[in-house]
């Protein structure tokens, strides 16, 4: 379900008084709750992983300071898009390794996936805290992976495990 | 080309806030974080080329192995509140001797830990490591690295962990020598992030023993390992870990009390810890 929909999601609503500044956290929530409604999927425990998800983000703001809420609810949305590029380049290097991508389009998604880590490099920087180390070494292994997808170089230690400690 | 320093995180935000995609002198934190965040969305970003495919699964019995204290539901580690590794150098990194005897010590009862391949460099040496492999193309450290990421703190190399000593903190050699340790049909196994939590896991069991703390590299892969020793035992992660027979000892048992491995893999695999953390969920 994108950010966008028209129907009115209501567990933004629920969780929007957490928050500091409504109209900063609405967008962000939105695509935070539309993240985890994709990750619960059809699953027959989707109501169950949404409401784990739910209740982890209430449990770590709770404690926090206003101003701390909303820069961890920076930093989930951040989170989430960093594993969007995760799984981009983990879905281009196991078919490059199965053999179902030509190697120009896995070359290609490597220089896009670069481009959008490159875009989120400054916002991470911008994060707080612990959160943005986190970030970082999240950040760090799209880039090593990204750059091993465009260029075939150093790569990060889960493309060693699927590729082999051989690979050029 | 100038050799990168040792970089803190408040030494990092300083130095790369002049490049040229930092935001305006004089903006906010706050507003920096909501001019970047405008107008992206996950959904535009979701373009996967092709469905995750899995590695075959390894069948290996390595036999009966029984440690006393290893029962299921009583996780030695502390996986609350999540920390990660800082960049700090306060607590800098063990050396390799150092971390095989830490590791030794915690795990020689499995088998004999080794050090595997892996250096340890000062920020020149790292720099140079990674130049080596790109310092001719447009990634080059100086006019990529340095300017767009700010810094590495590590990456692999034709089977060699290069570890930036900048950065590393006291668990980061464990950590990577404990990849060294594993069975070979681990990580085939289990895939790659629970094989992160884990790691982890082990590095913050073998810590403890020692008296020493470092932050989790991995707290989200690491909460999913320990719901999975809080319905199984660390005898039966540490066996699998390093001896081999994870299909037998995590993925049956798994299989048996909470529904399917797979669903957990594949949750993992999809960085969708809270869907996996749910099917590690013991049936009623």
């Amino acid at each position: 379900m994108p950010p966008s929909t028209a129907v009115p999601e209501p567990l933004v609503a629920d969780l929007l008084p957490r928050f500091s500044d409504p109209e900063r956290a609405r967008p962000l929530l939105t695509e935070l709750v539309a993240d985890w409604r994709r990750e619960a999927g059809d699953d027959p425990d989707a109501n169950e992983i949404v409401a784990v998800l739910r209740e982890e983000l209430e449990n770590t703001v709770k404690p926090l300071s206003p101003a701390e809420r909303d820069e961890h609810l920076v930093a989930e949305v951040l989170d989430r898009r960093l594993r969007v590029l995760s799984r981009r380049t983990w879905a281009a290097a196991t078919g490059l390794q199965a053999g179902t991508l030509d190697d120009a389009a896995v070359r290609a998604e490597g220089r896009a996936v670069l481009a959008a880590a490159e875009a989120l490099s400054p916002q991470i920087d911008a994060v707080g805290s612990d959160a943005q180390v986190g970030l970082r070494r999240a950040l760090e292994d799209v880039v090593l992976e990204g750059l091993y997808l465009a260029e075939r170089g150093v790569m990060s230690h889960r493309f060693t495990d699927l590729f082999g400690a051989d690979t050029p | 080309m100038s050799e990168p320093t040792r970089v803190t995180s408040q030494q990092t935000s300083t130095t790369r806030s002049a490049t040229p995609e930092r935001s305006a002198p004089g903006a906010s934190r706050g507003d920096a974080l909501r001019s970047s965040l405008r107008g992206q969305d996950l959904a535009a970003q979701e373009r996967m080329l092709s469905p995750d495919t899995h590695a075959v699964a390894a069948e290996h019995d390595p036999g009966a192995h029984g440690h006393e204290g290893h029962e299921a539901g009583a996780p030695h580690v502390d996986v609350a509140p999540p920390v990660v590794e800082r960049r700090s150098n306060k607590n800098g990194p063990m050396t390799k001797e150092a971390s095989v005897k830490l590791l030794q010590d915690a795990f020689g009862s499995y088998k004999t830990m080794s050090g595997g391949s892996l250096q340890i460099l000062e920020p020149a040496a790292f720099k140079a490591a990674y130049d080596k492999v790109y310092g001719k193309t447009r990634y080059a450290w100086d006019t990529y690295v340095v300017p767009k990421f700010g810094n590495l703190n590590g990456f692999a190399h034709k089977g060699v962990n290069y570890v930036n000593a900048s950065s590393a903190n006291l668990g980061t050699v464990p950590h990577e020598m404990l990849h060294n340790n594993t069975a070979s049909d681990w990580t085939p196994v289990v895939g790659s992030e629970f094989n992160e939590g884990a790691t982890d896991y082990l590095k913050q069991y073998a810590l403890k023993k020692a008296g020493k703390r470092s932050p989790n590299s991995y707290p989200k892969q690491l909460e999913v390992v320990t719901a999975y020793v809080g319905v199984a035992s660390e005898d039966a992660l540490f066996t699998a870990y390093l001896k081999g027979g994870a299909a037998k000892l995590v993925k049956a048992h798994v299989d048996r009390a909470c529904g399917s491995w797979q669903a957990v893999r594949d949750a993992m695999q999809a960085k969708e810890f809270a869907k996996a953390k749910v099917k590690l969920r013991k049936k009623a």
